[in-house]
């Protein structure tokens, strides 16, 4: 999460070596764009990310690039991204010409990708083939090649929340991570001339990096640091190593030394850390210390397949050296290791734990990585996808360029048909058959349905009930806003019901809420049974459907309407288990005095993420709920 | 163009490295689909598998690189040989690499069925057929990777053609059907959408990668890299031989595959595991059979045992399992509790 003073603390030293770290990076993609892969920038568009992106132009300049950077719109064409037929040029010389894609035309160059959080997956996937395989392969309209191109990237990212983030794909293969949304244009230098290298060094580097050595002892190193930081990515290993051979090949020489590797894990594996080495500077409160040295203390979020007794072995051995402080000479791999992770955790950024935390709290449980608003592949509208061959019948819109494009080929060939045939030829008309139809395909954001599941039995006090009801009459205007869908259910006694069926309408919701009774038992298991019904016939209709509950959890209806807390509980407890197939966006708000394990326990099962608030009023809630709903 | 990298040369991986042998050595396997973490070495798995695969025999003047033993009627250009022929001679054959092709996304379907070629037809007004990547990748592979990215209209048409081992094409009047026998291997994350069961069908195996942990493995891995950067070459050429091992491994399992027996008792285990475990259909058990067979050849037994059977069951079966309401661990898990349940380690 975006932490106003912990920016603000960032001294000004700490911000001139963020930017002096950018423009290394401009430097470092210019002598090994390929093999880098690349920067994700996040900076919002303005004066700082204007002059980085300047420099990295002179830079790219004096390295030998010709046209540095290419830039990729949104939503560009598999047609313009890859390459296709030139229909043109073919149909002049009658021969078929080969139009190269933009990804081709990147050749040892950078390819600039703005606003790269929003840019489609399809399209993100065959930028990322093309890094991988260092060619395109090219199987369109009748053409197949593969043309060898070697590119980085540079993906500007414009996103504000946390997740919204370019596509893990391209963070991936992107060896830097740079974040200059913590930098004003006051906090740059005068002039960044002074940092401009010279071009006979650049081209040299460039022409070098690749027989640049790496010795084992570093290498042992850089995978222990990576331990210590809890990368895992053997990609980001990789990415790590070759940037310590290009600042290696900067520095003219031939062996990665331990400070080329410093510099590299700084730059590289430092902003991927997912946990701080034990020695974590005092100022990072949230952070819990790794001082502890009982296995069972492990409280700190560690990446989920971090084995965790590999884990232990490497603290422990840490613990031994921490006393001894590491000398500057690197003499043991360990000695070289610690030394290294010293430099690697100054250049952790500032808030990146706080955020880690949050993020780890975010994880979807079923990995459906869907934002608000699951993406659709449809026929009638949204932002157009291209075209594929079909009929424009049951509704599809004919795609009258493409359909022409794809006739005009063949008409030499129908021609001589026709005369064959001893038909007349129509003259001066294109003929058109059946097969060259083309349909246009589009991609529309769905619609959210916001459905809340409010506890209504006595066990949820009176004045709770109104705080929910003040909640989500809120959160209905701010559904309203967004022109998303929004339900109400209620349960108690011995029954859920459903008082607003899906809609659009403020007035009418307000209305149902403000009937609603309160009193009676639990029956939370009916609550989720028909709750999940609901969305999952919303879900037919085209909705993304998100589940709001709030509710203390105590169930003490089962679900044949008997009473009796633990049928009860064990009834809630089976139909959270069947929804959580659903693999639905839920949150569950627990409105218990004090948090409770039963409404904790429910949300795990449920796959929910769970809020509890005890003492929240109906503007803290709807707070809560809009910021859990947007990561959820 | 750079050469890919050793498959003897990808550390750790080792149930990938099954599947795909498995599904190198016998083909009705159908196919392999490989799921898991970014950068774990899927696509670098599947790119060696070239390399590995002994050379096929092939009738010379097909261009769809047919088996000279196929019968008649499987594809026009043979049969057309076969009647110029006449009676009592034999059609010429030359051996062939084995293909292993790539679908790349943003493929146009025209590449992956075949189109007639739009040279021919601008410059004389001819219609020639030109096959597609269909054509190109019979009697081989097809690699996909990004499997679960790729556009539903191509899904559409490749679980057709993989079902019925035959592409039509029909185009400007012209109709042509020729064999299309290859085995699907694909490759995704499965975070980013799940694949549509009837694909999901249509592989084997199923395998789940997981990246290494060990720091030793982790520096091995980089350190290969690194070499095989540097200094290509001299790479291949050490792992070149322990290419062959494999190669010769698998051929030796070609071999044997006809000779492996599977006993009634060891069927009837097959059975009982399907049915504890409520695969739909048959597919789990006939493919968990071959598997298990060709699994067996590979090692180079004569005869299929439970231990085969074991090791073979999860990636034969774990993507085949419906959704429990009331377990949630892994299919993976599950498999392998049903085979603890049924075959407890006593059986010896």
């Amino acid at each position: 999460m975006e932490n106003p003073e912990q920016t603000q603390e960032i001294s000004k030293s700490a911000k001139l070596e963020t930017w002096l770290r950018a423009l290394q990076v401009a430097q470092l993609l210019v002598i090994n764009p390929h093999g880098l892969g690349g920067v994700i920038l996040r900076a919002r568009s303005g004066p700082v990310r204007d002059r980085w992106l300047a420099y990295l132009n002179t830079v790219a300049q004096l390295g030998g690039m010709r046209l540095p950077l290419r830039k990729m719109p949104l939503g560009i064409s598999d047609e313009n991204l890859i390459g296709g037929i030139d229909l043109d040029q073919t149909l002049r010389t009658g021969k078929a010409v080969l139009r190269q894609g933009l990804l081709a035309q990147c050749d040892q160059q950078l390819l600039l990708m703005p606003m790269a959080e929003r840019v489609e997956v399809g399209a993100v996937a065959k930028v990322v083939s093309a890094l991988d395989n260092g060619f395109i392969s090219i199987e369109r309209d009748g053409q197949s090649r593969k043309i060898e191109s070697h590119f980085g990237v540079v993906a500007l990212d414009e996103g504000i929340e946390d997740d919204e983030q370019p596509n893990e794909k391209i963070r991936q293969r992107a060896a830097f991570l740079l974040n200059l949304d913590i930098l004003g244009w006051r906090d740059l230098p005068e002039t960044d001339d002074d940092f401009v290298p010279d071009s006979q060094s650049l081209q040299d580097a460039r022409e070098n990096f690749s027989n640049v050595t790496v010795s084992e002892d570093s290498l042992d190193a850089l995978v222990g640091v990576a331990e210590q930081l809890g990368v895992i990515s053997i990609r980001a290993l990789n990415l790590a190593m070759n940037t310590a051979k290009c600042l290696a090949a900067f520095d003219s020489e031939d062996e990665v030394s331990s400070m080329h590797l410093q510099r590299a894990i700084a730059l590289v594996l430092s902003p991927r850390a997912t946990r701080m080495p034990q020695s974590a500077p005092p100022e990072e409160e949230e952070v819990p210390m790794e001082s502890d040295e009982q296995p069972e203390n492990e409280q700190e979020p560690p990446p989920e397949t971090s084995p965790e007794d590999q884990k232990q072995e490497e603290e422990q051995e840490q613990e031994d050296q921490e006393d001894q402080e590491p000398e500057g000479t690197a003499e043991t791999p360990q000695a070289l290791e610690d030394e290294i992770l010293e430099a690697a955790q100054a250049a952790i950024p500032a808030d990146l734990l706080a955020r880690l935390a949050d993020l780890a709290d975010l994880k979807s449980p079923k990995g459906m990585g869907g934002k608000t608003g699951a993406v659709k592949v449809g026929r009638m509208r949204g932002r157009p996808l291209g075209n594929m061959p079909g009929m424009p019948e049951g509704g599809k819109t004919l795609s009258i360029i493409d359909t022409l494009r794809a006739a005009v080929p063949w008409q030499r060939v129908r021609r001589a048909e026709m005369l064959a045939a001893g038909k007349a030829i129509p003259l001066g008309k294109i003929m058109i058959r059946k097969e060259d139809f083309r349909i246009k395909r589009y991609q529309e954001r769905t619609q959210t349905l916001t459905m809340f599941i409010v506890d209504a039995s006595g066990s949820s006090a009176m004045h709770r009930l109104a705080e929910a009801k003040g909640a989500v009459e809120l959160l209905l205007a701010e559904c309203y806003i967004r022109r998303d869908q929004v339900a109400v259910m209620s349960f108690r006694g011995s029954a859920a019901e459903l008082i607003l069926a899906p809609t659009r309408s403020l007035v009418k919701a307000k209305r149902a809420l403000s009937g609603l009774p309160g009193g009676g038992g639990t029956p939370l298991s009916r609550a989720i049974d028909e709750s999940f019904e609901v969305a999952s016939t919303s879900m037919r209709k085209g909705l993304t459907p998100a589940l709001v509950f709030l509710t203390d959890g105590r169930a003490n209806i089962a679900k044949d309407g008997s009473p009796g807390r633990p049928k009860a509980m064990e009834d809630a407890q089976q139909s959270a288990r069947a929804a959580s197939y659903y693999s639905f966006k839920s949150l569950w708000i627990d409105t218990s005095p004090q948090a409770r394990d039963e409404g904790k326990a429910m949300a795990a099962l449920l796959g929910s993420m769970y809020l509890p608030l005890p003492n929240a009023g109906a503007n803290e809630v709807s707070q809560a709920i809009m910021q859990g709903l947007k990561k959820a | 163009m750079a050469r890919n990298y050793p498959f003897s040369a990808i550390v750790g991986q080792e149930d990938m490295k099954l599947a795909i042998l498995i599904a190198a050595l016998d083909s009705s396997v159908g196919g392999v689909l490989v799921m898991g973490d970014r950068g774990t070495g899927k696509s670098t798995a599947v790119r060696a598998l070239a390399a590995l695969l002994p050379e096929m025999n092939t009738v010379q003047e097909c261009v769809y690189a047919c088996d000279p033993n196929a019968p008649a009627g499987t594809c026009p250009i043979c049969d057309e040989l076969r009647i110029k022929l006449k009676l009592g001679g034999k059609l010429k054959t030359i051996k062939k690499s084995v293909p292993v092709v790539d679908l790349p996304l943003g493929a146009t379907e025209d590449r992956v069925i075949g189109a007639l070629d739009i040279e021919k037809a601008l410059s004389s007004g001819e219609k020639a057929y030109e096959p597609g990547l269909l054509a190109k990748a019979h009697r081989g592979f097809l690699y996909i990777d990004e499997v679960n990215l790729l556009e539903d209209h191509l899904v559409d048409l490749l679980i057709d053609v993989a079902a019925s081992g035959a592409n039509v094409v029909e185009r400007e009047g012209l109709s042509i059907r020729h064999p299309a026998k290859f085995v699907l291997v694909g490759s995704g994350n499965p975070e980013e959408g799940e694949l549509r069961p009837q694909l999901l069908d249509r592989f084997g195996l199923a395998v789940e990668v997981k990246t290494p942990q060990e720091p030793k493995a982790r520096v091995e891995i980089i350190k290969r890299r690194d070499e095989f950067e540097r200094n290509q070459a001299k790479f291949m050429e050490i792992w070149e031989k322990e290419d062959d091992i494999i190669r010769a491994q698998i051929q030796a399992g070609k071999k044997k595959l006809p000779n492996v027996k599977v006993d009634n008792a060891m069927l009837e285990k097959v059975t009982q595991l399907c049915s504890h475990l409520g695969t739909d259909g048959l597919r789990g058990e006939l493919t968990l059979l071959r598997a298990m067979r060709a699994y067996a050849a590979l090692c180079g037994k004569n005869r299929v045992t439970i231990e085969h059977l074991k090791k073979i069951a999860v990636p034969a079966l774990q993507h085949r399992l419906r959704r429990n309401p009331l377990d949630d661990s892994s299919s993976g898990v599950r498999v392998k509790r049903a085979i603890e349940e049924l075959f407890p380690e006593k059986t010896k």
